[in-house]
Protein backbone atom coordinates (compact mmCIF):
# COMPACT_ATOMS: atom_id res chain seq x y z
CA UNK A 1 0.00 0.00 0.00
CA UNK A 2 1.33 3.25 -1.01
CA UNK A 3 1.90 5.79 2.15
CA UNK A 4 0.78 9.52 0.83
CA UNK A 5 1.51 11.21 4.24
CA UNK A 6 5.08 12.12 5.10
CA UNK A 7 4.88 11.59 8.58
CA UNK A 8 3.27 8.66 8.51
CA UNK A 9 6.00 7.69 5.85
CA UNK A 10 8.88 8.71 7.85
CA UNK A 11 6.92 6.78 10.81
CA UNK A 12 6.69 3.75 8.77
CA UNK A 13 10.80 4.06 7.86
CA UNK A 14 11.24 4.13 11.39
CA UNK A 15 9.35 1.24 12.56
CA UNK A 16 11.01 -1.00 8.95
CA UNK A 17 14.35 -0.06 10.97
CA UNK A 18 12.96 -1.01 14.49
CA UNK A 19 11.69 -4.55 12.33
CA UNK A 20 15.27 -5.26 10.93
CA UNK A 21 16.51 -5.58 14.85
CA UNK A 22 17.95 -1.85 14.69
CA UNK A 23 17.31 -1.33 18.73
CA UNK A 24 17.99 2.03 18.39
CA UNK A 25 15.13 2.48 16.24
CA UNK A 26 12.79 1.02 18.56
CA UNK A 27 14.52 3.12 21.64
CA UNK A 28 13.59 5.85 19.40
CA UNK A 29 9.52 4.91 18.97
CA UNK A 30 9.72 4.62 23.07
CA UNK A 31 11.29 7.85 23.22
CA UNK A 32 8.76 9.46 20.69
CA UNK A 33 5.32 8.04 22.25
CA UNK A 34 6.37 7.43 26.13
CA UNK A 35 4.38 9.97 26.86
CA UNK A 36 1.37 8.60 25.44
CA UNK A 37 1.50 5.23 26.61
CA UNK A 38 2.47 6.87 30.16
CA UNK A 39 -1.02 9.23 30.24
CA UNK A 40 -2.91 6.34 28.53
CA UNK A 41 -1.89 3.69 31.27
CA UNK A 42 -2.23 6.33 34.02
CA UNK A 43 -5.38 7.58 32.98
CA UNK A 44 -7.60 3.89 32.96
CA UNK A 45 -5.53 2.63 35.93
CA UNK A 46 -4.61 5.88 38.23
CA UNK A 47 -1.79 3.71 39.88
CA UNK A 48 1.47 4.24 39.50
CA UNK A 49 3.06 0.68 39.63
CA UNK A 50 0.13 -0.78 37.66
CA UNK A 51 1.07 1.90 35.40
CA UNK A 52 4.14 1.74 35.14
CA UNK A 53 3.94 -2.41 34.37
CA UNK A 54 1.00 -1.54 31.82
CA UNK A 55 3.48 0.98 30.08
CA UNK A 56 6.28 -1.56 29.91
CA UNK A 57 3.48 -4.28 28.55
CA UNK A 58 2.07 -1.55 26.12
CA UNK A 59 5.73 -1.30 24.63
CA UNK A 60 6.25 -5.03 24.58
CA UNK A 61 3.34 -5.68 22.65
CA UNK A 62 4.05 -2.77 20.32
CA UNK A 63 7.59 -4.43 19.52
CA UNK A 64 5.95 -8.05 19.07
CA UNK A 65 3.14 -6.61 16.74
CA UNK A 66 5.21 -3.95 14.93
CA UNK A 67 5.28 -5.53 11.99
CA UNK A 68 1.01 -5.43 11.60
CA UNK A 69 1.99 -1.11 10.89
CA UNK A 70 1.88 -0.15 7.40
CA UNK A 71 1.46 3.34 7.65
CA UNK A 72 -2.16 3.68 7.59
CA UNK A 73 -1.76 6.02 9.85
CA UNK A 74 0.24 7.91 12.54
CA UNK A 75 2.28 5.67 14.47
CA UNK A 76 1.21 7.42 17.94
CA UNK A 77 -2.41 6.48 16.75
CA UNK A 78 -1.73 2.82 16.15
CA UNK A 79 0.78 2.73 19.16
CA UNK A 80 -2.24 4.00 21.04
CA UNK A 81 -4.86 2.09 19.75
CA UNK A 82 -2.44 -1.23 21.32
CA UNK A 83 -2.20 1.64 24.67
CA UNK A 84 -5.85 1.14 25.04
CA UNK A 85 -6.57 -2.01 24.15
CA UNK A 86 -3.35 -3.59 27.02
CA UNK A 87 -4.86 -0.61 29.26
CA UNK A 88 -8.12 -1.67 29.37
CA UNK A 89 -7.65 -5.62 29.59
CA UNK A 90 -5.72 -4.34 32.74
CA UNK A 91 -8.16 -2.53 34.12
CA UNK A 92 -11.11 -5.06 33.21
CA UNK A 93 -8.56 -7.71 35.14
CA UNK A 94 -8.01 -5.58 38.14
CA UNK A 95 -12.04 -4.82 38.20
CA UNK A 96 -11.73 -1.36 37.91
CA UNK A 97 -15.13 0.71 37.54
CA UNK A 98 -14.37 1.11 33.10
CA UNK A 99 -17.62 2.96 32.24
CA UNK A 100 -20.68 5.06 33.84
CA UNK A 101 -23.76 2.76 34.07
CA UNK A 102 -26.64 4.43 32.12
CA UNK A 103 -28.93 3.44 34.65
CA UNK A 104 -27.28 5.95 37.08
CA UNK A 105 -26.57 8.12 35.31
CA UNK A 106 -27.54 11.45 36.85
CA UNK A 107 -30.58 13.35 34.86
CA UNK A 108 -28.93 16.91 34.49
CA UNK A 109 -30.70 19.61 32.20
CA UNK A 110 -28.31 22.32 31.72
CA UNK A 111 -30.93 24.94 33.89
CA UNK A 112 -31.32 22.82 36.66
CA UNK A 113 -27.46 23.14 37.02
CA UNK A 114 -26.27 25.52 40.02
CA UNK A 115 -27.83 27.89 42.42
CA UNK A 116 -28.52 30.66 39.99
CA UNK A 117 -25.38 32.51 41.20
CA UNK A 118 -21.83 32.47 39.41
CA UNK A 119 -19.05 32.20 41.94
CA UNK A 120 -16.50 34.58 40.71
CA UNK A 121 -13.87 34.70 43.38
CA UNK A 122 -10.75 33.50 42.62
CA UNK A 123 -11.29 31.29 46.01
CA UNK A 124 -14.25 29.97 44.99
CA UNK A 125 -12.75 28.99 41.49
CA UNK A 126 -9.81 27.36 43.14
CA UNK A 127 -11.86 25.10 45.34
CA UNK A 128 -14.19 24.35 42.17
CA UNK A 129 -10.74 23.33 40.43
CA UNK A 130 -9.85 20.83 43.83
CA UNK A 131 -13.66 19.82 43.51
CA UNK A 132 -12.81 18.68 39.76
CA UNK A 133 -9.41 17.21 40.27
CA UNK A 134 -11.33 14.99 42.68
CA UNK A 135 -14.30 14.54 40.91
CA UNK A 136 -12.04 13.81 37.79
CA UNK A 137 -10.06 10.80 39.64
CA UNK A 138 -13.43 8.75 40.59
CA UNK A 139 -14.64 9.04 37.33
CA UNK A 140 -14.47 5.37 36.35
CA UNK A 141 -11.33 4.88 33.87
CA UNK A 142 -13.30 5.14 30.44
CA UNK A 143 -14.96 8.60 30.80
CA UNK A 144 -11.74 10.03 32.62
CA UNK A 145 -9.72 9.21 29.96
CA UNK A 146 -12.08 10.44 27.07
CA UNK A 147 -12.31 13.68 28.95
CA UNK A 148 -8.84 13.84 29.03
CA UNK A 149 -7.44 13.00 25.69
CA UNK A 150 -10.01 15.85 24.66
CA UNK A 151 -9.27 18.51 27.26
CA UNK A 152 -5.60 17.65 28.11
CA UNK A 153 -4.67 16.93 24.36
CA UNK A 154 -6.99 18.95 22.45
CA UNK A 155 -7.52 15.76 20.65
CA UNK A 156 -10.70 15.70 18.54
CA UNK A 157 -13.65 12.94 18.61
CA UNK A 158 -12.73 11.52 15.89
CA UNK A 159 -9.45 11.23 16.56
CA UNK A 160 -10.25 9.21 19.92
CA UNK A 161 -12.91 7.12 17.84
CA UNK A 162 -9.55 6.49 15.95
CA UNK A 163 -7.43 5.51 18.78
CA UNK A 164 -9.98 3.66 20.95
CA UNK A 165 -10.72 2.60 18.03
CA UNK A 166 -14.39 3.08 18.49
CA UNK A 167 -17.45 4.76 17.00
CA UNK A 168 -17.58 8.38 17.22
CA UNK A 169 -21.03 8.25 18.98
CA UNK A 170 -19.48 6.38 21.89
CA UNK A 171 -16.83 8.91 22.24
CA UNK A 172 -19.53 11.58 22.47
CA UNK A 173 -21.49 9.58 25.14
CA UNK A 174 -18.91 9.25 27.04
CA UNK A 175 -18.05 12.73 26.55
CA UNK A 176 -20.92 13.75 27.58
CA UNK A 177 -21.91 11.31 30.83
CA UNK A 178 -18.39 12.08 32.06
CA UNK A 179 -19.34 15.69 31.80
CA UNK A 180 -22.39 15.11 33.46
CA UNK A 181 -20.94 13.72 36.21
CA UNK A 182 -17.96 16.67 36.53
CA UNK A 183 -20.91 19.14 36.30
CA UNK A 184 -23.04 17.14 39.04
CA UNK A 185 -20.44 16.98 41.19
CA UNK A 186 -19.80 21.61 40.95
CA UNK A 187 -23.43 22.08 41.07
CA UNK A 188 -23.42 20.19 45.00
CA UNK A 189 -20.18 23.07 45.28
CA UNK A 190 -22.59 26.12 43.80
CA UNK A 191 -25.67 24.52 46.14
CA UNK A 192 -23.80 24.84 49.04
CA UNK A 193 -22.09 28.04 48.63
CA UNK A 194 -25.74 29.50 47.63
CA UNK A 195 -26.92 28.13 51.26
CA UNK A 196 -24.32 29.86 52.92
CA UNK B 1 -25.93 30.49 36.13
CA UNK B 2 -23.31 28.36 34.81
CA UNK B 3 -23.40 28.28 31.43
CA UNK B 4 -22.06 25.61 28.80
CA UNK B 5 -18.86 27.45 27.57
CA UNK B 6 -17.47 28.80 31.13
CA UNK B 7 -18.07 24.52 32.22
CA UNK B 8 -16.08 23.70 29.79
CA UNK B 9 -13.58 26.43 30.43
CA UNK B 10 -13.43 25.01 33.90
CA UNK B 11 -13.39 21.78 32.68
CA UNK B 12 -10.54 22.59 30.62
CA UNK B 13 -8.28 24.29 32.93
CA UNK B 14 -8.92 21.19 35.30
CA UNK B 15 -7.52 18.56 33.21
CA UNK B 16 -4.99 20.79 32.11
CA UNK B 17 -3.48 21.57 35.44
CA UNK B 18 -3.86 18.16 36.87
CA UNK B 19 -1.08 16.83 38.09
CA UNK B 20 0.24 13.80 36.50
CA UNK B 21 3.53 11.51 37.78
CA UNK B 22 6.79 11.85 35.74
CA UNK B 23 7.32 9.50 33.35
CA UNK B 24 9.29 6.75 34.68
CA UNK B 25 12.57 6.75 33.12
CA UNK B 26 12.91 2.92 33.36
CA UNK B 27 10.32 2.50 30.49
CA UNK B 28 13.36 4.03 28.12
CA UNK B 29 16.05 2.84 29.92
CA UNK B 30 14.66 -1.20 29.59
CA UNK B 31 14.74 -0.42 25.52
CA UNK B 32 17.85 1.23 25.84
CA UNK B 33 19.32 -1.68 28.18
CA UNK B 34 18.06 -4.21 26.02
CA UNK B 35 20.86 -2.94 22.82
CA UNK B 36 23.98 -3.44 25.15
CA UNK B 37 22.20 -6.50 25.97
CA UNK B 38 22.59 -7.79 21.74
CA UNK B 39 25.86 -6.75 21.80
CA UNK B 40 26.80 -8.74 25.30
CA UNK B 41 25.52 -11.61 23.27
CA UNK B 42 27.75 -11.00 20.85
CA UNK B 43 31.00 -10.73 23.41
CA UNK B 44 29.48 -13.89 24.56
CA UNK B 45 30.13 -15.81 21.25
CA UNK B 46 33.13 -13.35 19.90
CA UNK B 47 35.68 -15.39 22.24
CA UNK B 48 33.61 -18.77 21.86
CA UNK B 49 34.24 -18.48 18.65
CA UNK B 50 37.97 -17.82 18.78
CA UNK B 51 38.80 -20.78 21.14
CA UNK B 52 37.13 -23.35 18.22
CA UNK B 53 39.29 -21.25 15.73
CA UNK B 54 42.12 -22.12 17.92
CA UNK B 55 41.25 -25.80 18.43
CA UNK B 56 41.03 -26.27 14.58
CA UNK B 57 44.26 -24.75 13.62
CA UNK B 58 46.28 -26.11 16.78
CA UNK B 59 44.79 -29.35 15.95
CA UNK B 60 45.84 -28.61 12.47
CA UNK B 61 49.61 -27.16 12.88
CA UNK B 62 50.75 -28.39 16.55
CA UNK B 63 51.81 -31.86 15.53
CA UNK B 64 54.17 -29.45 12.50
CA UNK B 65 56.15 -27.93 15.63
CA UNK B 66 56.12 -23.58 15.74
CA UNK B 67 58.43 -23.47 12.96
CA UNK B 68 57.24 -26.07 10.87
CA UNK B 69 53.67 -24.32 11.01
CA UNK B 70 54.60 -20.95 10.47
CA UNK B 71 56.41 -22.47 7.28
CA UNK B 72 52.83 -24.06 6.11
CA UNK B 73 51.09 -21.41 6.64
CA UNK B 74 53.91 -18.65 4.94
CA UNK B 75 53.50 -21.29 1.96
CA UNK B 76 49.30 -21.42 1.82
CA UNK B 77 49.75 -17.84 1.71
CA UNK B 78 52.28 -17.79 -1.23
CA UNK B 79 49.36 -20.27 -2.90
CA UNK B 80 46.64 -18.00 -2.22
CA UNK B 81 48.90 -14.86 -3.29
CA UNK B 82 50.28 -16.73 -6.84
CA UNK B 83 46.29 -16.47 -8.06
CA UNK B 84 47.05 -12.67 -8.37
CA UNK B 85 49.25 -10.63 -10.80
CA UNK B 86 51.47 -8.30 -8.12
CA UNK B 87 49.95 -5.44 -10.15
CA UNK B 88 46.61 -6.07 -8.37
CA UNK B 89 47.83 -7.92 -5.12
CA UNK B 90 47.04 -4.25 -3.15
CA UNK B 91 43.28 -4.57 -5.08
CA UNK B 92 43.06 -8.31 -3.95
CA UNK B 93 44.30 -6.82 -0.06
CA UNK B 94 41.86 -4.78 -0.36
CA UNK B 95 38.39 -6.66 -1.45
CA UNK B 96 39.54 -9.43 1.06
CA UNK B 97 39.84 -6.57 4.01
CA UNK B 98 36.06 -5.75 2.58
CA UNK B 99 35.16 -8.97 2.96
CA UNK B 100 36.25 -9.35 6.35
CA UNK B 101 34.77 -5.86 7.33
CA UNK B 102 31.37 -6.78 5.62
CA UNK B 103 31.01 -10.36 7.05
CA UNK B 104 32.11 -9.25 10.49
CA UNK B 105 29.54 -6.42 9.83
CA UNK B 106 26.83 -8.67 8.82
CA UNK B 107 27.49 -10.98 11.85
CA UNK B 108 27.15 -8.60 14.26
CA UNK B 109 23.44 -7.51 12.54
CA UNK B 110 22.54 -11.16 13.08
CA UNK B 111 23.38 -11.56 16.54
CA UNK B 112 21.99 -8.46 17.17
CA UNK B 113 18.28 -9.93 15.82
Amino acid sequence: MEVNNPAWQNDLKLAQRALTGNAQAFAEIVKNHQRLVWHMAWRMLQQRQEAEDCSQEIFLRVHQNLKQYRGESALGTWIGRVAFSVALRMAQKRKLRIDIPSDVEPELAFEHIGSGEDIQSAHAESEQLQALYSAIEQLPSLPRTVLSMHYRDDMSISDIALMLDCPEGTIKSHLNRGRNRLRATLSHLEDSYAQL
Amino acid sequence: MRNSSSFDHMLKKAFETQDYPPIPPALLQQWQRNRSDKTTNWLWIAPGLVFILGIVVGVWLAPMGLSNAFESLKLAFVAIMQFFPESTLPWALALVLTIIVLTIDSMRSWFRR
